[in-house]
């Protein structure tokens, strides 16, 4: 049996974590863009950082959805429903 | 006599240093400019809006540009500026926005799904240089180089100022040396003048200020059109500076929430958006 503020505090670590990761990430997308306008007409290159922003923001997207439920997690908590284990 | 040798050797001197001069501004031949152009791409940015023949006509949407989108209230400006956000973002442009006029909320939640762009977490009316400082921020974050602003009125305090029209032409040449000078691509949505609706519709409809087209790259004017189907409205490219297209319409269609291109029903005479 998990204790519920224990759970909530799981739940709040790891937005806390999400949200650091995706401004890391969206940054790292700015970073990429900033190699592909400086790479001129290297398609290797194109190729490669367009890979890693369609990766990177995928992985935000995701990231984002984790957040909404975990937030959704911590008000259920909140009214006395906790559920069985994290998400 | 003393005065007049004197003026001619300070201007002497003055020539003197300017011959010397290396600064970053110094005077070049056109044939210095054309080999450093070579050194440098010819763009920054070029994207596609993804309305094919928004896309033939303009060529690509690219650095350095102002783009005007224009129309009556509730005729699908801010969607058409949603619209191309979402097929910037499906190429891997993220664009900064700033939407005084719809709450972010709502704003938001009329994309299918959210996209990745950026906003400021509070937004700041008629404060050009709070917008200017913005604007390099994502930049300097995020590296974003599309901005859309929701509208131009709030750039501009026209309570506080006596002349509406060259406020807003200074704002607008403000926008310009921005997106010039950093590269960025500007898109700048703007109303048309109270009874513009029943007229024909040009970018001479535009509101307060015949700047906003002199200044601007292009000017999209954009109305809907019912006669024609639920959710179907015209977007005229009223010119484009750069490919020298003139009065080109394209129809449209709301479909999932965006635009799309369809082909209308009917075609009337394309000077008149009535």
């Amino acid at each position: 049996m998990v204790i519920p503020s224990l759970l909530a505090e799981f739940y709040r670590e790891r937005i806390e974590d999400n949200l650091a990761l995706m401004e890391y990430l969206a940054r790292d997308i700015g970073e990429m863009n900033r190699i592909r306008e400086g790479a001129g007409r290297d398609w290797g290159i194109e190729e490669l950082t367009r890979a890693i922003i369609f990766e990177e923001g995928q992985t935000i997207e995701l990231l984002r959805k984790e957040v909404e439920n975990d937030r959704k997690e911590i008000s259920k908590l909140k009214k006395g429903r906790p559920s069985e284990s994290p998400a | 006599m003393t005065e007049k040798k004197s003026a001619s050797l300070k201007r002497e001197d003055r020539l003197r240093a300017l011959r010397e001069y290396a600064g970053e501004d110094r005077v070049i031949s056109s044939h210095d400019i054309a080999l450093k152009l070579q050194e440098t791409p010819e763009s920054l940015i070029r994207v596609k809006s993804e309305i094919p023949s928004l896309d033939a006509a303009i060529e690509d949407f690219r650095d350095g540009e102002v783009v005007a989108i224009s129309g009556p209230t509730k005729n699908g400006k801010t969607l058409l500026a949603q619209t191309l956000t979402a097929n910037f973002v499906k190429q891997q442009y993220f664009p900064l926005w700033f939407s005084y006029e719809v709450p972010v909320r709502q704003f938001l939640d009329q994309f299918p799904e959210i996209p990745l762009i950026y906003l400021p977490q509070r937004l700041k009316a008629h404060a050009m240089d709070w917008f200017e400082e913005r604007v390099w921020e994502s930049f300097a974050k995020y590296r974003t180089r599309i901005v859309f602003v929701d509208h131009l009125h709030y750039l501009v305090d026209l309570a506080r100022v006596k002349n509406p029209s060259i406020e807003i032409g200074s704002v607008i040449r403000e926008l310009k040396t921005l997106a010039v000078d950093g590269g960025f691509l500007v898109f700048l949505l703007c109303h048309t003048t109270k009874g513009a609706f029943e007229e024909n519709l040009s970018f001479e409809s535009i509101r307060d200020s015949s700047f906003i087209s002199q200044e601007s790259d292009s000017v999209l004017m954009i109305k809907r059109t019912p006669e024609d189907g639920q959710d179907t409205a015209r977007l005229r490219v009223e010119f484009h500076r750069r490919t020298g297209v003139w009065e080109r319409v394209v129809n449209l269609k709301k479909v999932d929430g965006l635009l799309q291109e369809y082909k209308g029903k009917s075609l009337k005479p394309l000077s008149v958006m009535k």
